[in-house]
């Protein structure tokens, strides 16, 4: 039992643990307040949405692959839906929350996962980045303008900790830990749906819908379903980003953030979970990471899209499969290194493998 | 990236004021307006035929597309500042060609065996790139950009004016984007369906073991593929800058409709690239025009709602005739 | 015609084919038999072209080819049919034989080699303006094959034609095969799990077991194997 406890796995999850709790006070320590500002624990905050809403990516494009250029928008809808039901209906913000995700997960099932169900490929992106073109303006029409208020949008006060916790925490402490709790439970939750029934028949689905027919998968089933989990994590996503930032707007989130996520997925990783959170960081600091570069490399500022573009593009030819392969890759070597050296010698022949593989465009593109 | 973002918001600030007459009221405001659709629906249809070659030739939606066309018009521009008209044009088709050739051997042969959203990334790292570069080397402001007047050895067209009919016109250099269009659709269609090299470059982009195993050199398909791309989204970058200006950004808007029109008249085919061009153009104008609103972009959202219903009944749009296979 | 000799291909850090060395001689049918993953199709995939060998030479009609490229190796008259026949489906049949004949400049031997396609096939001569997809999985095979031929190949290589076929197909195929075989010469290596039928119009075989050569002989010597018998013919 002690043995199980420390092996290098658990230790980590233990650290990482320890890390997201004390992170909001670590601004406030003598050695860590030379390098972190107060203003990280607002990072963080946003780092756990941009968690959110990389995973619901990634459930629907890297383990589904079904491709979307429309995730802006599911987010959105999420975020005005708990917007709407605090501003107009008096609902309690943490069950407002809930609610967005629900009715996002149902009306992203139904609405975009049934029609979605015969499309694939670049008709679907194009498909789905209409919603994004068009939802803008379907919340500025007559019927609904008088709920969703689109000139200025929907505001509310910065959430306060409740008298429990009050004087431990300040608002920006205690939006940090709800977010980033939720946030932490919802990626144990993905994790366990990619490895059930459900996330291998994405899986199957996406390698191949004729051989997931045959496998005796109902397509048009679980293509819809994959659309409602990830619609479900937007909304969880958008409900909370409109928590932290206490307000949205019909152009709070739009075209650009859509493709600024399927990036996200791509460079963190695809299918991962490891890749999610990559992508999570990648979109909380992309920004921050070519501002900082412009301040070191001189006429960098006026260089900045080509030092962007060809960062994307190194990191896709150096790391095919992402951040989080490159780190599996690295570990994968580590270990064999380490091994190797324990056995005195590398390891003996592999076993021959199946004659297929290797055959990765044997389906064509 | 924020550059196609503003450009995608300066498409939506079309505002319309008040409510004309209904068609049968004024049928010379709804024939202007519908040929006004297909002025901007050519647009959209000439760079949608760069999207549709490089779709069929390599299986990947280039993102870059608009940018790249930019970039090459304003090498088109620099040129025309040093010589005559044709030769500045001829010559930018070849540097075009050129460039898209070695953009394919240098940054997308490398993901190749990569699932197909790297190299979707990878083309949004060119979008910025030429972003970027054309900035720098060009600088952020519009540059004055045709009409042209075409010399034709015996006569000459001045591209600059309206062609009216009665009350209804329209300008003359739509009239040649047009035309444009439909010459370069005629030409990839005689090369898809007539020439060894264009069946070649269509296996290729399907199953790339297939087309090793009977002898095609996927490699050189490839580069062949983007060339020919780039050096018709140079075409149409030449005429899209003399409608609405050369600047960076102002092909990335047009962009997303040729990315829609293409996918609207279905992406291996260059008849749906103008047809569905023309569509979107007409059925935008129309719905600005005609359907009340009073927030402006009512005409994005018909436009979008139209491909979406589209796709319910056509899958690969209107004249797509391919199994989808992988992404 | 064809001589493979410690051949070795490697998938990353698996080695699929660990020193498999094998002799076509010309005019015949050689079959390669051997379970799922035994190494048949990486054998074959190393032949064409299309996988590099991490060790040992591939020499046809003299020459060296083990480092030349697919799109090579068709032009100096090996042809493979692919496992999984990868037609091309979205083009007509017409389509996917030209493209047969990519390597070719010849017109009138073009047309003669259609001909004689749609001799031994001539449901692919009544389907050619339709689209490959429509085709049923015999008739996909046999397009497959057909592709192959218009190459005029001196050395076909044939990976697992039976797959995901009805066993009257199938015969119906491997009689042709056979056909081909002794009307124009031409030379054949068969890669085949149904070893039944392989050994029924080959002449030679070897049996392969993760990624190397456990028995080779004649097709009546491997047909009177005991071992052979109760592996892979099952009685």
């Amino acid at each position: 039992m002690a043995a199980a406890l420390l092996r290098p796995r658990t230790l980590g999850f233990a650290l990482l643990a320890v890390v997201l709790v004390i992170f909001p006070y670590l601004h406030g320590w003598p050695v860590f307040s030379a390098f972190i500002s107060e203003f990280r624990t607002f990072n963080a905050t946003m780092l756990a949405v941009w968690l959110l809403v990389v995973l619901s990516m990634n459930l629907l494009t890297g383990y589904s692959g079904q491709i979307s250029l429309g995730h802006a928008a599911v987010v959105l809808v999420g975020a005005y839906t708990a917007g709407v039901l605090v501003d107009q209906l008096g609902v309690p913000l943490p069950l407002a929350i809930l609610l967005a995700g629900v009715f996002t997960g149902i009306a992203g099932g139904v609405i975009i996962g049934l029609p979605a169900v015969r499309l694939a490929g670049p008709y679907l992106a194009i498909a789905t980045f209409s919603l994004v073109i068009t939802l803008p303006q379907i919340l500025k029409m007559g019927g609904i303008r008088n709920w969703t208020n689109p000139s200025r949008g929907i505001s509310i006060d910065a959430v306060q900790p409740p008298g429990l916790v009050d004087g431990f925490l300040d608002e920006r402490q205690w939006l940090y830990y709800i977010t980033m709790a939720t946030a932490v439970f919802m990626t144990i939750l993905a994790w366990n749906l990619v490895r059930s029934r459900i996330g291998r028949a994405f899986v199957a689905l996406r390698d191949s819908e004729i051989a997931a027919e045959q496998m005796g998968i109902n397509v048009p089933l679980y293509k819809a379903l994959a659309f409602g989990i990830s619609s479900f994590y937007a909304g969880i996503a958008g409900g909370l980003y409109f928590m932290v930032l206490a307000f949205v707007h019909p152009e709070s989130l739009g075209f650009l953030d859509s493709i600024l996520f399927l990036v996200a997925i791509v460079v963190g990783g695809l299918a991962t979970i490891l890749g999610s959170i990559f992508g999570a960081f990648f979109l909380t600091f992309q920004g921050e990471l070519i501002d900082e570069l412009a301040t070191i490399i001189p006429e960098a500022e006026k260089l900045r899209g080509v030092i962007y573009g060809s960062l994307l593009i190194v990191v896709m030819i150096l790391f095919p499969r992402g951040m989080a392969g490159f780190v599996q890759d690295l570990v994968r070597t580590l270990g064999r290194i380490t091994a190797a050296r324990r056995h005195g010698g590398l390891s003996s022949n592999p076993p021959a493998q199946d004659d297929t593989n290797g055959e990765s465009d044997a389906q064509g593109r | 990236m924020e550059a196609i973002g503003l450009a995608v918001a300066g498409y939506l600030d079309v505002v319309v004021l008040s409510t004309p007459p209904p068609p049968w009221e004024d049928p010379s405001l709804f024939a202007q307006q519908v040929l006004s659709g297909i002025a901007s629906g050519s647009l959209f249809a000439i760079l949608a035929l760069a999207v549709v070659l490089i779709y069929r030739s390599t299986d990947v939606l280039n993102f870059g597309q608009g940018e790249m066309a930019m970039f090459t018009t304003f090498i088109a521009w620099s040129f025309m500042t040093q010589m005559p008209l044709w030769p500045a044009f001829f010559l930018t088709l070849l540097v075009a060609a050129a460039m898209g050739a070695a953009l394919e051997r240098l940054v997308l042969r490398p993901v190749e065996e990569a699932p197909v959203l790297n190299a979707v990334i990878v083309t949004l790292g060119l979008y910025t790139i030429f972003t970027g570069l054309a900035l720098r080397v060009w600088g952020p402001l519009p540059k004055g950009f045709g009409p042209f007047t075409l010399d034709f050895l015996f006569f000459e067209i001045d591209l600059a004016g309206p062609v009216c009919a009665g009350e209804v016109c329209i300008g003359k250099l739509s009239v040649a984007t047009f035309v444009a269009a439909v010459i370069i659709m005629a030409l990839l269609f005689v090369l898809f369906q007539r020439t060894m090299l264009g069946l070649a470059m269509r296996a290729t982009a399907q199953n790339r073991t297939a087309s090793r195993l009977v002898g095609i050199p996927v490699g050189r398909m490839l580069s062949v593929g983007w060339g020919l791309s780039a050096a018709v989204g140079a075409v149409a970058g030449v005429f899209v800058a003399q409608n609405v200006g050369l600047s960076t950004g102002s092909l990335a808007a047009i962009l997303i409709f040729a990315f829609a029109a293409a996918v609207l008249g279905g992406l291996d085919s260059p008849v749906g690239a103008i047809v569905g061009g023309l569509t979107i153009g007409v059925v935008r104008n129309l719905a600005g025009t005609y359907v009340p609103s009073e927030v402006g972009s009512v005409d994005l959202v018909v436009a979008f709602l139209l491909i979406v219903l589209v796709l319910m009944v056509r899958p690969t749009g209107i004249f797509g005739r391919r199994a989808l296979r992988r992404v | 015609m064809l001589n493979v000799s410690d051949l070795h291909v490697a998938y990353g850090p698996v080695l699929a084919v660990r020193g498999i060395s094998l002799t076509v001689p010309k005019g015949q049918i050689v079959a390669l038999l051997g379970a799922n993953g035994a190494g048949k199709s990486s054998t074959l995939r190393t032949i064409s072209g299309l996988q590099r060998p991490t060790h040992g030479t591939i020499e046809f009609e003299g020459r060296r080819i083990d480092n030349i490229p697919a799109e090579r190796i068709v032009q100096m008259g090996i042809s493979q049919v692919p496992e999984g026949r990868q037609i091309f489906t979205d083009l007509t049949v017409m389509e996917n034989l030209r493209l047969g004949a990519y390597t070719r400049r010849d017109g009138a031997g073009i047309k003669r080699d259609l001909d004689r396609t749609f001799t031994y096939f001539p449901v692919l001569g009544e389907r050619r303006g339709q689209t490959a997809a429509l085709l049923s999985g015999g008739e996909q095979q046999m397009l497959a094959i057909g592709r192959a031929l218009m190459a005029k190949p001196s050395l076909l290589l044939l990976d697992e034609p039976s797959l995901g076929l009805a066993p009257m197909l199938v015969r119906e195929i491997f009689r042709i095969v056979k056909a081909i075989n002794e009307e124009e010469g031409l030379t054949i290596l068969l890669v085949e799990q149904n070893a039944n039928l392989a050994l029924e119009i080959a002449n030679e075989a070897y049996v392969l077991e993760t990624g190397q050569v456990v028995l080779e002989g004649s097709a009546e010597e491997l047909r009177g194997n005991e071992a052979v018998r109760r592996s892979y013919l099952g009685y």
